[in-house]
């Protein structure tokens, strides 16, 4: 879907005319717990390609929409009829809300909750959740190390796996604390699915006032791949999440075969059965960790919902607005890599023109050259690329070998273990793929299929192999 | 529960590991052995509210079949996941299996395609322990009913005395500091129906079993049930292990 959101961007660009007119007032209005940040540099990038002025206010996103409305109309109260309000998720809201205050030319909602968000619904109890799973894990470390006993060779099995559970369930907390904090604040009510507010706002008395009044209305909507795994960190960190979640199978794993091997082995042992129900237990509370955060954000649980990681698809569309429909990032990182649909919208649907000296639309978001192997590149024996901070160095080595070392103290993170020399290519078709020098493949990264995808080299350590947009497709063990 | 207690009825319950120490350490070789044995394993696990109502949402039970097979080189033991139901979450562990060999350290995750799952593989690091299982296990899973002395005669070293019957139950009870373990056994088999341990008064852990008579009068262990007091006090944690389709290979 985006590649042809792309397309039709470069059809926009190639049919629109240049302006000749003055710039449409575009104000940027952030959502919950945002700041003008969320927009600035999103405004920035636009601005120089679009006939557009942008305004990036802050407003006082705890309170209540018609609160955060006046405010906006306060601060730019005096922008002529052919301004356009862009919000992002609350934003979006307010955004609409405004227009009945004054003449808006357009209204484009991103990401928004216009049915409201289960999340709101469900937050605390997510929060409990998480806390829960981690306290649990904590319970059964210590009960198996606090001291040598029977059962500690099993504490040695084990322990890595409870503490990716008490680090998956912690980072997972973090992830969301914040929010749970919010639930005071006068807005979160109205974001609710039994939300009075936004029933009058979706209520056929105000969308035919819209309908009249704000002469273009478009909804962005975006549904987040697999936004399930691991979602309150995929929220916020795609390769994190990734990681995370292959930690926690490793876990459950781990400690479903623990069970099972006491509970074989020792069928008669209380403490052996009460140990195993207890990394029963724990691998049960990992293996609700998807299904739980589905239940939050989607008060279905089957994870079937299109969903961006907060709000569910069926709630971003903008109704009686057109929609745009969006494979695409998570609800927190919309604003920051939507420039092409939002181009797209603004110059199909709204009629801003481009600039005449519009440079070609923004690639997408991705590290500098020096650290990534781009779609295309290849390596030869002796050629390496170093991470940005340059603590990282995957070299190609002379015997053919593809090795990730810490530089400060040559330490080997990741090799392909490959030893016959030729090349490693970072293939057009999205597969990272070490070659001896007669053409034969003897390791890949397996992602073909995936036109455009890049290596990057990361300060983290990491070593990723990221599609066009930025999803990451394989990352080293 | 304290490491004593632990040690009293790993004394009382081990019918027939009574030589081992460790929990990977081999048990002594029974007398007649299985070459394989396979059973269908589902556990579930349930939070319960201090009234007995549900705590959270509810959850899928996970089912696998728990097969150990022995070769010239030992036994291996193979959990495989069942594949996903239709409309269930897809996971990584769906239609996998989980692989680990006595005698040998870590874990093998094999995918549903048969490749191995390196993520989720554990490397056979020396810090692991040798995972060391034995036949006999299949004793207190599928008990002898001929062997009820025996397991009298275990109960009685642990606990003393019964204190008192229970039905067809004989009751042990034995104490340690403000520890209180309850253990109520079969008076005919000797087979353990249920065992509790009390702090200070107050249920901590109790776990009861389930038996169904095989026609050739062995007692197929097909359930334990598992309640304990969570970390926080106030839910308490029902695991359920429920066993069937044991089927038992030819003898060794």
């Amino acid at each position: 879907m985006r590649t042809s959101i792309l397309a039709l961007v470069v059809l926009c660009l190639l049919a629109a005319r240049p302006v000749a007119g003055q710039d449409r007032p575009t104000v940027f209005v952030h959502g919950l717990n945002g700041s003008p940040s969320t927009w600035r540099d999103t405004a920035d990038r636009l601005r120089a390609t679009l006939a557009i002025s942008t305004y990036v206010p802050g407003v006082p996103w705890s309170e209540t929409f018609e609160a955060q409305a006046s405010d906006l109309q306060r601060q730019y109260g005096s922008l002529p009829a052919s301004t356009i309000a862009l919000g992002h998720s609350n934003g979006g809201i307010v955004a609409r809300q405004w227009s009945r205050a004054r003449s808006l030319s357009g209204v484009m909602t991103v990401g928004s909750p216009q049915q409201g968000a289960p999340a709101v619904d469900r937050m605390l109890s997510a929060l409990g959740f998480h806390e829960s799973l981690y306290n649990t894990a904590g319970a059964v470390l210590g009960a198996l190390g606090a001291q040598p006993n029977e059962w500690w060779d099993l504490y040695v099995f084990v322990e890595l796996a409870l503490r990716y559970t008490q680090g998956a369930s912690y980072s997972s907390w973090a992830a969301i604390a914040g929010l749970g904090v919010l639930s005071q604040y006068p807005v979160v009510p109205q974001m609710s699915t039994r939300s009075g507010f936004l029933g009058q706002l979706n209520g056929s008395a105000n969308l035919n006032r819209e309908a009249t009044d704000v002469p273009a209305r478009v909804g962005i909507a975006y549904e987040l791949e697999g936004y399930w795994r691991m979602g309150p960190i995929r929220l916020y960190d795609r390769v994190a999440a990734e990681i995370w979640y292959s930690r926690v199978w490793y876990a459950i794993g781990t400690l479903e075969a623990a069970g099972s091997f006491l509970v074989a082995n020792y069928p008669a042992n209380f403490t052996a059965l009460t140990m195993a129900s207890r990394l029963f237990a724990v691998a049960n509370g990992l293996r609700r960790i998807d299904p739980e955060w589905c239940l939050t954000v989607t008060n279905d649980g089957t994870c079937r919902t299109p969903h961006d990681g907060i709000v569910p698809v069926w709630s971003q569309y903008y109704p009686g607005g057109r929609n745009i429909f969006v494979h695409g990032p998570s609800h927190v990182q919309e604003p920051q890599v939507s420039d092409g649909v939002i181009t797209y919208g603004l110059t199909t649907h709204m009629g801003v023109q481009l600039r005449a000296t519009a440079p070609p639309p923004p690639p997408p978001p991705g590290p500098t050259p020096a650290d990534v192997l781009a779609s295309g590149d290849s390596l030869m024996p002796g050629e390496s690329r170093r991470s940005s901070n340059n603590e990282y160095e995957l070299v190609y080595q002379h015997d053919g070998n593809l090795v990730l070392y810490r530089v400060g103290d040559g330490h080997v993170l990741w090799a392909s273990m490959t030893f016959e020399p030729g090349q490693v290519a970072m293939q057009g078709d999205g597969n990272l793929v070490v070659y001896n020098a007669g053409g034969a493949a003897l390791w890949s990264s397996g992602t073909a299929g995936h036109p455009g995808a890049w290596l990057a080299v990361q300060g983290d350590s990491n070593l990723v192999v990221y599609d066009y947009y930025g999803y990451p497709l394989w990352w080293r063990p | 529960m304290t490491v004593r207690v632990a040690r009293l009825f790993a004394l009382a319950l081990l019918l027939v590991v009574a030589g081992q120490s460790r929990s990977l350490r081999a048990a002594q070789p029974a007398a007649v052995s299985p070459a394989a044995v396979a059973v269908d394993v589902t556990v579930t696990h349930t939070l319960l509210n201090p009234d007995g109502s549900h705590a959270g949402p509810s959850s899928s039970p996970t089912t696998f079949t728990l097969e150990r097979r022995h070769a010239s080189s030992g036994w291996t033991t193979v959990l495989r996941y069942r594949a996903a139901p239709d409309g269930a979450l897809p996971t990584p562990l769906d239609g996998a299996r989980v692989e680990y060999a006595d005698g040998a350290r870590g874990l093998k995750v094999y995918a549903n395609d048969g490749r191995l799952n390196t993520r989720l593989s554990q490397e056979a690091d020396a810090g692991l322990p040798v995972f060391d299982g034995a036949a006999r296990w299949l004793d207190a899973l599928l008990a002898d009913p001929r062997q009820g002395d025996d397991r009298r005669l275990a109960l009685r070293r642990a606990h003393g005395t019964p204190v008192g019957r229970v039905g067809r139950l004989d009751r042990y009870l034995s104490r340690s500091g403000g520890t209180v373990t309850e253990v109520l056994a079969d008076r005919r088999t000797g087979v353990v129906m249920e065992s509790s341990v009390a702090r200070d008064g107050v249920l901590q852990q109790r776990v009861r079993f389930e038996y169904a008579a095989r026609p050739d009068g062995s007692l197929f262990r097909h359930t334990i049930r598992t309640e304990q007091a969570t970390a926080e006090g106030q839910e308490r944690s029902m695991v359920t292990v429920a066993f069937s389709n044991l089927t038992v290979g030819s003898e060794r």
